[in-house]
Parts: C-alpha cells; structure tokens; sequence
C-alpha cells in the first residue's frame, strides 16, 4: 500500500504542475514574465520532488525485494542500519527517474511562453519606439492638425515640434499673434511670428514611407 | 472663419467614410434641396460590448459652429439619454467637449464619437448633468443598471440603425 501512496503523492506533483502552467497561460497581466519565472522555479522544484518520490518508490521495492529473498540480507535493527542500507541501494538507482517528460513538457511550454512574452517585449519596444515614431508622425502627419488637408507649405513651432501649414495656421489665428498649440495633449502656446519654415518635414516624410 | 470650418469638416466626412469605428455612424443631414449641411450631423454610438449598454445604438446630433475647430460642437443627445453626465436637454457634459477645457482643434469626430462611448459606461461622479441618473447611479447601482439595460433594449441598434435610414 505505500506504493500506492507514493502513486498518489506523484500524481499530485503532476497535477500541481499542470495547474500552474494552466496558471501561467490563462493570467494575463503585466508581470506575466515575472510569474512564468516563478512557475518555472515551482515546477523544476516539482520536478525533483516527483524524482525523488519514485527513487524512493524504486529503492523501497528493491529493499523489499532483498527482504524477501533474504538470502545474504539482514534486516535492519536499527534506524542506522537502515539508512546505511537505503544509500547503498539509492546510489545504484540514482539514475531512476519519475516522470521527466510530464514536467519537462510544461517546463518546455512554460520558456516558450517567455520567450514569446520576450519577443512580445521586443515587439512592443518596436511599437514604442514606432509610438516614437508616430509622435514624429503626428507632428510630421502629411495633415494640418487644423484643416485636417494635406500640408502644403510646412510651418514647425520649435518650442513643442508641432508641424502645421503655413496658411491653415495662419488663417486660423486670424488677428491673434498668440494661440493655443492644436495638438491633443500639447499645451504649448503659440506665437504665430515665431513659426519657422520647416523644409526637413518633406525629408522625413520621404523617411517614414 | 466659416471658411475652416466648412472645409475642415468636409475633410472629417472624408475620412469618416474612408474609415470609421464599427457600429458607429456619423453623417451631416441633408438640406431640403438636398445638398449637405456639414454643420449638422447625425451621429449613432454604440454601446460598448460587455457593459450594461451593449446592444443599444444611441442617436446624437453634433451642430458645429462657424468658428469650429476653435470651439468644439455641441453634442445632444436625441431623444436625452438617461446618463448621469447628459443634461435633460440631452446634451453630453464631458471635458473633451469643454472649449475651457480638454478641447483641442486636432481632435476628430472619430475621437469625440469613441469620447463620448467611453462616458457611456464611465460616467464622471464628479460633474453630474442629470438628478435623476445621477442619484439613481449613486443610490441604488443595482436599479441604475436596470434601467440603463432597459434603454439598451428601448434603443436596440436593429431599430435605431432602420429609423436613421427614413
């Protein structure tokens, strides 16, 4: 029967370790790469344990198969003895293992997991650094953020980097010598005479295609 | 000004026919000898999946002024909504509609549009427009989501969707 219990006890491993890959995969947060780090640190941990529960399985059958053909074999009297007997037999069977291949396939999907959550990463610098670019964009958009129509003779507020068209800019200020930068999020305020010609924008227009 | 203002919403009906969110719909009426009034446009929003207000499609009309896009336009909805951030009059009380405020000339109907769908369901305790929702929302949140269910059946997108075609 204390076969039987160690059964129970790997079965419990393995179940433990498929929990917390289903865990690891169904949680979606920020410090996901953080917690598939922790799973992989539990289940690797699992792992030894479930292969050290079948050595233990394995060298107790081995004992008992001593015990019952007793030839050469004296029962142990003491807690001693036994462990001396134990490590004798666990040293012929240390390359007994449990079973490897449950955990090293959640092991396995657990690092792809990262490795995409990695190139997920990269993937988002690559858009941040793009978001960089879009904010080039929006300050370098082919539209005025005012008439929304293409721009024709590019004007840039240097203080803020905003890009507008001469005319729509200027038209829209009407007699006002100041107003406020029409970008979302820029609270710059605008002073129309000190609007530079920008003819790099037809450059990095170019660059962006 | 109305110069800006014409051509500059001609261009968001361009735009807004190139390419618009789904479910929304925007377009300026139509004067009796059918030409366009691009001052005045009916607009739907939909509500937004897996909120108390998904299913319904809700009208609002945006009248713009000659001055726009130095002022924002005004956004009413029709027939008033019951939201605690909609005056009785229907029109929408939100900052980004606010020329004091989060107003900015670049911002485009698209973005007013998915604005005022993000208010539906993340109304601002702060700036309350309505007694009723508001103390409806704030007292009983379970009756509040009653009703608002009650109007996302009322204004169901298939009926809203065939009146905006008459």
């Amino acid at each position: 029967m204390s076969n039987f219990g160690i059964y129970l006890l790997q079965k419990s491993l393995k179940t433990a370790a498929s929990d917390i890959e289903y865990c690891t995969s169904s949680v979606n947060l920020s410090k996901q790469n953080e917690l598939t780090e922790a799973s992989i640190a539990a289940v690797t941990s699992l792992k030894e344990l479930d292969n050290e529960a079948h050595r233990l399985e394995v060298v107790v059958n081995a004992m008992i198969e001593k015990y019952r053909s007793m030839d050469d074999f004296e029962i142990p009297s003491t807690k001693e003895e036994y462990e001396k007997l134990f490590k004798k037999i666990e040293k012929t069977k240390m390359n007994e293992t449990g079973d490897t291949s449950h955990f090293q396939n959640i092991l396995d999907s657990l690092k792809r997991g990262l490795e995409e959550e990695e190139e997920e990463q990269e993937d988002e610098d690559a858009d941040q650094s793009q978001d960089g670019m879009q904010v080039m964009q929006i300050q370098h958009s082919r539209k005025d953020p005012i008439s929304k129509k293409d721009i024709v003779n590019p004007v840039i507020y240097k203080p803020c980097g905003h890009v507008y068209d001469r005319d729509s800019i200027k038209e829209f200020a009407g007699k006002k010598r100041q107003i406020k930068c029409a970008m979302q999020g820029c609270s710059q305020t605008i002073t129309i005479s000190r609007l530079e010609d920008y003819p790099d924008y037809w450059n990095n227009i170019k660059q962006q295609q | 000004m109305s110069g800006i203002a014409a051509g500059r919403l001609a261009e968001e009906r361009k735009h807004w026919r190139k390419d618009h969110p789904f479910g929304f719909i925007a377009k300026p009426v139509k004067n009796a000898d059918g030409t366009l009034n691009l001052f005045n446009w009916e607009c739907a929003i939909p509500g937004r999946k897996d909120t108390i207000w998904e299913g319904g499609l809700y009208r609002i009309r945006m009248l713009f002024k000659d001055d726009f896009p130095s002022t924002p336009p005004k956004c009413k909805f029709e027939p008033p909504l019951f939201h605690p951030n909609v005056y009785p009059s229907g029109t929408v009380c939100l900052s980004l509609l606010d020329e004091n405020k989060d107003w900015k000339p670049s911002i485009s109907i698209k973005q007013l549009l998915v604005g005022i769908q993000d208010l539906l369901n993340n109304p601002n305790i702060e700036d309350p427009a309505q007694a009723e929702a508001y103390q409806i929302y704030c007292q009983n949140r379970a009756e509040y989501e009653k009703r608002v269910k009650k109007e996302a059946i009322k204004y169901s997108a298939e009926i809203v969707q065939k009146q905006m075609l008459e």
